[in-house]
């Protein structure tokens, strides 16, 4: 499926995650990788609830004060990437 | 809230840092609650193991907990939720055997469903392959399972249950083919001792963890019949020599220093709620039937008590010439004496151990002063 700003992303199915202070830590079950996110990372991860791409982006933008443009790239790229390693899925229908 | 801006889309910068060998600790750098906590589901047990620190005996003092008395699923869902809020994130389900527990796949799933992250410390005697394949399929991260023989004759008698090394078995390979953490555990006695090197070889070729432990512990009300099971002086020593990682030489000691984590970095929840530090310290906090486990954890004086514990409690493990290879367990001085502040023998004879390894192993760095007397030959 090909994804796009109204994208909705999900945690995968097989990833156990949990917020540790600012972060979120994350553990794919399936092949065991352990990742950290940053306090970007874990913002867009706590958005991961129904949001698009777009709405992430925009969260992140408020947080973060950065560009609208740079937001979006950035909330793009990690997502693409948390796909990459199954650690998120585009949610059924969306 | 303002956190710190992306700096780049760079995905090295990642906005992620991945695991490496010291990312546990790191991630529970700052973190007042324990990242993990081990949640005995049952002390009942199907199998009668001799070393075991657990007691079983009815009435006796720190006697397993009544099935009747264990936390039911309800009470077991609300710990979870209580862990989600104090960011706990690795849950360990241990027992007893906790595969006696009818509703553990329930458990497992309500944990799952939390997302924690599972394992399961068992005997593997019990399971079936559907049984593995469902624990897998609600969310169970890792399987530790004990194997003290490579011999299923020498295993099943000792853990006095026919039929158990070959189910075993079957557990560990089914787990490890589902993609599931498979970490073996054995304990180095006297009479396997032969077996630790066979062991370590079929753990290598199965890509299996494996942890060794020469160390039998008291039981926990103080009965000291495990202890005939342990390896001592030379044999101990040969026995440690064919560990995969064998513990060097630390940092010095200073009498400030923490004895151990217990009450640190480690909860243990007993099956009827109470709270003890560690498995090896029966000393209850409290119970989380009464007071929550954030209340326990901040007020209660018996982890004070513990956190309270230093090197320098015990004046002849502080000024002890090879204290730098010891890892003193104040659980195991308190069976053995009836005081956390005190050495215990085991302790003392694996630091003579891990010292005499070092001296011959490490002859131009060697700072150890002579062994203590005795400590070397503990048991003979």
């Amino acid at each position: 499926m090909e994804a796009s700003d109204s994208t909705v992303y999900v945690p995968g199915p097989r990833v156990a995650f949990r917020k540790i202070g600012a972060s979120v830590v994350l553990v794919n079950i399936e092949d065991n990788t352990m990742i950290r996110l940053n306090d970007t990372g874990s913002e867009i991860w706590a958005s991961l609830d129904g949001r698009d791409v777009a709405q992430i982006a925009a969260r992140v933008c408020e947080v973060f004060e950065t560009s609208a443009e740079q937001a979006l790239a950035d909330a793009r790229e990690f997502l693409q990437m948390l796909h990459g390693r199954g650690l998120v899925e585009i949610e059924a229908g969306k | 809230m303002k956190g710190t801006p992306p700096a780049s889309t760079d995905i090295d910068d990642l906005k992620c840092e991945v695991a490496d060998g010291a990312f546990w600790e790191r991630v529970q750098e700052g973190h007042e609650f324990p990242l993990g906590v081990l949640f005995c589901a049952t002390e009942r047990c199907a199998l009668s193991c001799p070393h075991c620190y657990q007691v079983r005996e009815e009435g006796a003092h720190n006697s397993a907990v009544a099935r009747s008395a264990e936390l039911s699923l309800a009470e077991i869902e609300t710990l979870l939720d209580e862990l989600v809020a104090l960011e706990v994130f690795k849950f360990t389900i241990t027992g007893g055997e906790p595969t006696l527990r009818p509703d553990l796949f329930d458990i497992v799933a309500a944990a799952w469903k939390r997302r924690f992250l599972i394992a399961l410390k068992t005997s593997g005697a019990l399971l079936t392959k559907t049984d593995v394949e469902a624990l897998r399929k609600n969310g169970l991260s890792a399987m530790h399972v004990s194997l003290y023989h490579i011999d299923p004759k020498k295993h099943d008698a000792f853990v006095g249950r026919e039929g158990a090394w070959r189910a075993t078995m079957d557990a560990i390979e089914t787990f490890h083919a589902l993609g599931g953490v498979v970490v073996v555990g054995t304990i180095a006695m006297n009479w396997n001792a032969d077996a630790i090197e066979t062991l370590v070889a079929l753990c290598e070729q199965r890509d299996w963890s494996l942890t060794v432990d020469p160390k039998v512990n008291h039981k926990n009300d103080g009965d000291e019949r495990p202890v005939a099971l342990r390896t001592a002086g030379d044999d101990l020593v040969a026995t440690i020599g064919k560990l995969p990682k064998i513990k060097g030489q630390g940092p010095e000691r200073t009498p400030d220093d923490l004895v151990c984590l217990a009450g640190v970095n480690t909860v243990y929840i007993r099956p009827d709620g109470e709270i003890w530090p560690c498995p090896v310290m029966p000393l209850s906090m409290g119970n989380i039937r009464d007071t929550s486990l954030a209340e326990i954890w901040t007020e209660s004086p018996v982890r004070k008590r513990v956190l309270a514990m230093r090197w320098g409690d015990c004046a002849k493990c502080e000024t002890c010439g090879i204290n730098r290879f010891c890892q003193r367990c104040p659980g195991e001085a308190f069976q053995e004496h009836g005081d956390l502040a005190r050495e215990s023998t085991i302790d003392c004879a694996m630091a003579a151990a891990f010292a005499r390894i070092w001296a011959e192993t490490h002859p131009a760095t060697l700072t150890p002063a002579p062994l203590p007397a005795g400590e070397g030959s503990e048991g003979k």
